[in-house]
């Protein structure tokens, strides 16, 4: 029992390392958007 | 030759021979895909490679054993970068027969340019390439990304001791985890995860952007490998603008930018510590110099005219230089459009983008983040020091993965590789005009091959002097090995020669 | 009234134009319009190749790409007239050669920038075939006999380990 909790926890862990990472790149990504927005007529 | 000398390249030879073998076993799944496409000739090019791979393999086994087989620091340097060499040579043979390539040094420079994730080429008629030989190139790369060596790490794992100077060798210091293989086994299960999703996601675009679905599948796990690796190589001759969407850039485009974090940093954020995406110096050094850069280069685009919309400002030059500046050489427009269309301001803002690259111990290249943060903060550090009154003593930190005290050796080294680089990056560029060709496709091209970076002016091509494309060769292997393991094979070199010469 | 005729009047002389544009059009190759793409920028030209790789739908259109041996251009197409393409180059196909009449863009703001042509007029010039890729003698020897050496050396290094 406590073992499956533990697998399921890393498990967890590792999704939301790469919703965060996902989410970050997102992120850059509109940041990039927004600069050509801003120079563009 | 003594026998050290002796005993020494006997260990060498027994390990590249080793990887040689896992390598070319590799040759399995371009196979497979050539079985499946039904390409026969291609499953015979693959079947001479894997042939010869073990031919080579044992070769240099049977004349190794027996052999101390305990690698000390400079022996798994040198077989780090020997492997490159020799992998090379045995990856390009398929590249040759299949004829795509006119030369075997074509096909080499391919090779090693899929190894070193940079993604210039010199095949011939891409658009009429097989899914094999497809499946090799972009293969090459997703390997060469998370490293030769470190593959090699996990499929020989009970013959290697000593290894860690091997990983080293090729140009990744973290150890994510206390042993060596696991962290290889560690690196390895954080690109496969993001191979299946990424794959995936390209897939499921391809579908929708009309692509048969198999077709679809075959291009999302190629546009992955390639992108993750922030290789550069695409299986059609129009890179990413083949795909004509806004969907599937932006798509790769999220992929290379995770792919070209430091693998520290994935194994850190997935571990839980998730606020390390945006105090880690690596990622706070990529946010500034990307900002700074395209800024200048939008600025500079809007200027000239060309891109008018935000869209068009955003594909094409922002999609540019963030390939650039991860080092990846996806393309969304003609390698001629920057000479013609791109204004000197974001020639110069891309250039300096392909040489600072991405992260260290990712698959990118370049001088890398961490170098760059280190060597400000240095200078931070020193103007400090010379405001502040004499008896006073300044302490400058940096945060990766835990915060640290800035030492002077960091930046004596940070300093050292990146002397390197522009040393390497100055070479290209004279060796460039000396062809006679014009400054600024020189420096662009030079700057592109010292950060593996993969973008074009249009100089690389077939018809380029032959003397180029071997130092092309030497520079995309130097530059993604990082100089050290490279500069201690040449040092057991002239080691050994100027012994022999002094024997006689 | 006269506002009317104007309006008439100048509404026939595009229509004449469009008819007759295709006739004045050059046939441009894909260097010179990547070399000298202000000179045709939005100016209606004609361009020749192979289409290779997928005819990709998207609503009432298509994007395909056609490659005249130096690069590959993206043509913007009408679903009818992509209908009329059979063969997309690959490995296993050559693809038809078709002759394009359309407007030229260098850089398009309809399609973030990219540099295509939106296609008025397809032609089929020739049908693609099939590429004849028989299987070579000299591969199939060669390959067991590096086979049958690779087996001798794998057992004799793991012989000697």
């Amino acid at each position: 029992m406590r073992i499956t909790m533990h697998k399921i926890k890393i498990q967890m862990s590792i999704l939301w390392g790469l919703l965060t990472e996902i989410l970050y790149v997102v992120g850059l990504v509109v940041i990039g958007y927004l600069i050509c927005l801003f120079f563009s007529k | 030759m003594t026998r050290t000398a002796y005993e020494n390249i006997k260990t060498i030879g027994y390990y590249i021979g080793k990887i040689v073998i896992a390598f070319g076993l590799l040759m399995l799944i371009p196979m497979v895909t050539a079985v499946v496409s039904a390409e026969w000739n291609v499953v015979l090019y693959f079947l001479i490679g894997l042939a010869v791979a073990v031919i080579v393999g044992y070769f240099l086994i049977i004349l190794s054993t027996p052999c101390q087989k305990k690698l000390n620091w400079s022996q798994g340097m040198i077989v780090a970068s020997l492997t490159w060499i020799v992998t090379m040579m045995v990856g390009a043979l398929p590249y040759w027969l299949s004829g795509n390539w006119l030369t075997f040094l074509d096909a080499c420079f391919d090779t090693m340019s899929g190894f070193t994730t940079t993604g210039l080429t010199l095949v011939q008629d891409m658009d009429h390439l097989s899914d094999g030989i497809n499946m090799w190139r972009l293969l090459l790369t997703y390997l060469g990304g998370q490293g030769i060596i470190v593959l090699a790490l996990i499929i020989l794992p009970r013959t290697m001791s000593g290894v860690f100077t091997l990983y080293i060798g090729e140009a990744k210091d973290v150890k994510l985890l206390p042993n060596v293989v696991n962290t290889a086994k560690a690196i390895w299960g954080i690109s496969l995860a993001y191979l299946v999703i990424g794959s995936a996601a390209l897939m499921l675009a391809g579908i929708w952007l009309g692509m048969q679905p198999f077709r679809a599948l075959l291009h999302g796990i190629w546009i992955f490998m390639s992108a993750w690796s922030t290789g550069g190589f695409a299986p059609m001759s129009q890179s990413i603008l083949y795909y004509h969407s806004l969907l599937y850039e932006v798509i790769t485009i999220i992929i290379f930018i995770i792919g070209s974090f430091n693998f520290a940093l994935h194994y850190s954020i997935w571990t839980g510590n998730r606020k390390e995406i945006y105090k880690n110096i690596e990622s706070v050094s990529f946010l500034i110099t990307s900002t700074i850069l395209i800024v200048l280069a939008t600025a500079e685009l809007a200027k000239t005219g060309v891109y008018t919309n935000a869209a068009a400002l955003f594909r094409k030059g922002y999609y540019q230089m963030i390939s650039g500046h991860t080092t990846t050489g996806f393309m969304t427009i003609y390698a001629r459009q920057f000479i013609h269309e791109w204004g000197s301001l974001a020639m110069i803002a891309i250039i300096i983008a392909m040489l600072f690259g991405a992260s260290a111990s990712s698959t990118a290249g370049g001088f890398k983040g961490i170098r760059i943060g280190i060597v400000v903060k240095s200078i931070i550090q020193d103007i400090k020091r010379l405001m502040a009154p004499q008896s006073a003593i300044t302490i400058e930190r940096f945060h990766f993965i835990r915060t640290q005290i800035l030492e002077v050796d960091y930046a004596r080294s940070a300093m050292l590789i990146i002397i390197a680089y522009l040393v390497l990056f100055a070479t290209g560029t004279v060796a460039n005009v000396l062809y006679g060709y014009p400054l600024l496709d020189s420096i662009f091209e030079s700057a592109s091959v010292t950060g593996n970076v993969g973008l074009s002016a249009g100089l690389t091509s077939v018809s380029m002097p032959a003397g180029l494309k071997i130092l092309y060769i030497f520079m995309m292997w130097i530059a993604r090995l990082e100089f050290m393991s490279v500069l201690v094979l040449f040092g057991f070199i002239l080691k050994g020669a100027s012994k022999t010469w002094q024997k006689n | 009234m006269a506002k009317k005729l104007i309006v008439v009047i100048l509404g026939l002389v595009f229509s004449t134009l469009t008819f007759v544009a295709p006739v004045l059009a050059v046939t441009v190759d894909s260097v010179t319009m990547i070399e000298q793409a202000k000179e045709y920028d939005k100016k209606i030209i004609i361009y020749e190749g192979e289409v290779i790789g997928d005819v990709m739908r998207r609503g009432t259109f298509a994007w395909v790409n056609v490659s005249d041996g130096s690069n590959a251009m993206g043509i913007w197409l009408s679903i009818t007239d992509a209908a009329k393409i059979q063969y997309r180059g690959g490995y296993h196909y050559k693809g038809d050669t078709i002759r394009v009449t359309g407007v030229f863009h260098r850089a398009c703001p309809e399609h973030g920038g990219d540099m295509d042509i939106h296609g008025e007029r397809v032609e089929i010039l020739k049908l693609g075939v099939k590429r004849s890729i028989a299987l070579d003698n000299k591969y199939i020897y060669l390959s067991i006999i590096l086979s049958f050496l690779a087996c001798i050396f794998a057992y004799v290094g793991k012989k000697r380990q």
